[in-house]
């Protein structure tokens, strides 16, 4: 593996766990009674950029190095499913991850002004950053498994 | 760091000992530190700054709550905790996957990613994540989310240190469970005596 594909691997993570950990904090400030609105806008933007570049970095990866290197060796393996199955299943939600963080973002500007008096519109923000925490945790969780996978 | 990243061939790589021979044969020195040290220091001081934050927080708490009165200043202390705390947490996570990205560059495989240790060690860093957002969203109550972040973060050391601990992942997982519950009623019986004496 070269090392610029090394490098794109280790960003693609560790930009992820950055994202994961932004929409945490999104969420647990959502949850308080008075919303930081400046923490709110600053941590939807940092997990909405970390997000895309995790996307790209990792996007970068598994079309030139992944299919043709990594996937026949997985196939090969004790364990298929965890190409079969998980890649693909976290292939497809890591696919919208940052479609949902980006909604959380614009709302952190577009509906700032109504986030005190709508206790409505507070919690179903926070139940979708929540959404995109726990999603991203899944997609975590499933990288694990799949690089566990790897074993020549 | 950056140069000895870059010039590290992973496909020879495997594990502490043959990166480290690896670096020598190919004359490579490393001027700061090299990533495996880092990721172990980061994750020491995570999970020391988690277990303490999460001790210092139930005693805080219990201390603040003697005259069941939460003045400006406790609550300062305790919000200061709670940043530690997640601060640690943080540390932990990140250094923690610093290594599955040494573990995956090295093509280790199932024996290290599949691990029963590992595996009940990566549950229970989710629990402490879930546990902090369902005591926020009030689904759990103090009572039960304290003992359960508690002795998360204890055993999520224990499992990172006591590396020859050879038990299945079930083993695990239930004593894990009854020291919960075991935390969860001694927490209760402190509670319940500080507040006889209060009283």
């Amino acid at each position: 593996m070269s090392s610029l594909l090394v490098f794109f691997l280790s960003s693609h993570i560790f930009l992820g766990i950055i994202a994961i950990a932004f929409f945490y904090s999104v969420t647990m400030n959502l949850l308080k009674r008075e919303v930081n609105l400046f923490s709110f806008k600053r941590n939807s933007f940092g997990g909405l950029l970390a997000f895309i570049l995790s996307w790209l970095t990792g996007g970068y990866y598994y079309v030139f190095y992944y299919g043709d290197n990594v996937k026949p060796i997985i196939k090969q393996g004790l364990y298929p499913w965890a190409h079969n199955f998980i890649m693909e299943l976290k292939e497809h939600i890591f696919l919208y991850l940052p479609f949902l963080a980006f909604i959380v973002f614009i709302a952190s500007y577009s509906m700032q002004d109504k986030l005190k008096e709508n206790e409505n519109l507070r919690k179903s923000l926070a139940m979708l950053s929540l959404t995109v925490f726990i999603l991203g945790l899944l997609v975590a969780f499933m990288g694990i498994v799949i690089s566990g996978a790897v074993k020549r | 760091m950056y140069r000895t990243f870059k010039s590290l061939n992973f496909k020879k790589f495997d594990f502490y000992t043959e990166y480290h021979l690896y670096l020598h044969e190919k004359n490579i020195k490393i001027k700061i530190m090299d990533f495996y040290t880092l990721f172990k220091i980061s994750h020491i001081i995570g999970t020391v700054l988690g277990a303490g934050g999460a001790t210092f927080a139930e005693v805080l708490s219990y201390q603040a709550l003697k005259d069941k009165q939460v003045t400006e200043e406790e609550s300062n202390v305790l919000k200061i905790t709670f940043f530690i705390l997640r601060i640690g947490l943080f540390l932990t996570v990140i250094s923690g996957f610093g290594f599955l990205i040494l573990w995956r560059l090295g093509n280790f495989g199932p024996e290290y990613f599949y691990n029963e240790r590992f595996l009940s060690k990566m549950l229970i860093v989710a629990i402490i994540m879930l546990n902090a957002l369902a005591m926020q969203f009030k689904i759990i109550p103090t009572s039960i989310g304290s003992p359960i972040s508690l002795i998360s973060w204890y055993s999520a050391l224990i499992l990172g240190s006591w590396r020859s601990l050879n038990v299945s992942f079930s083993t695990i997982i239930l004593s894990y469970i009854v020291m919960v519950i075991v935390a969860y009623y001694f927490l209760n019986f402190i509670k319940n005596k500080n507040n006889k004496i209060s009283t």
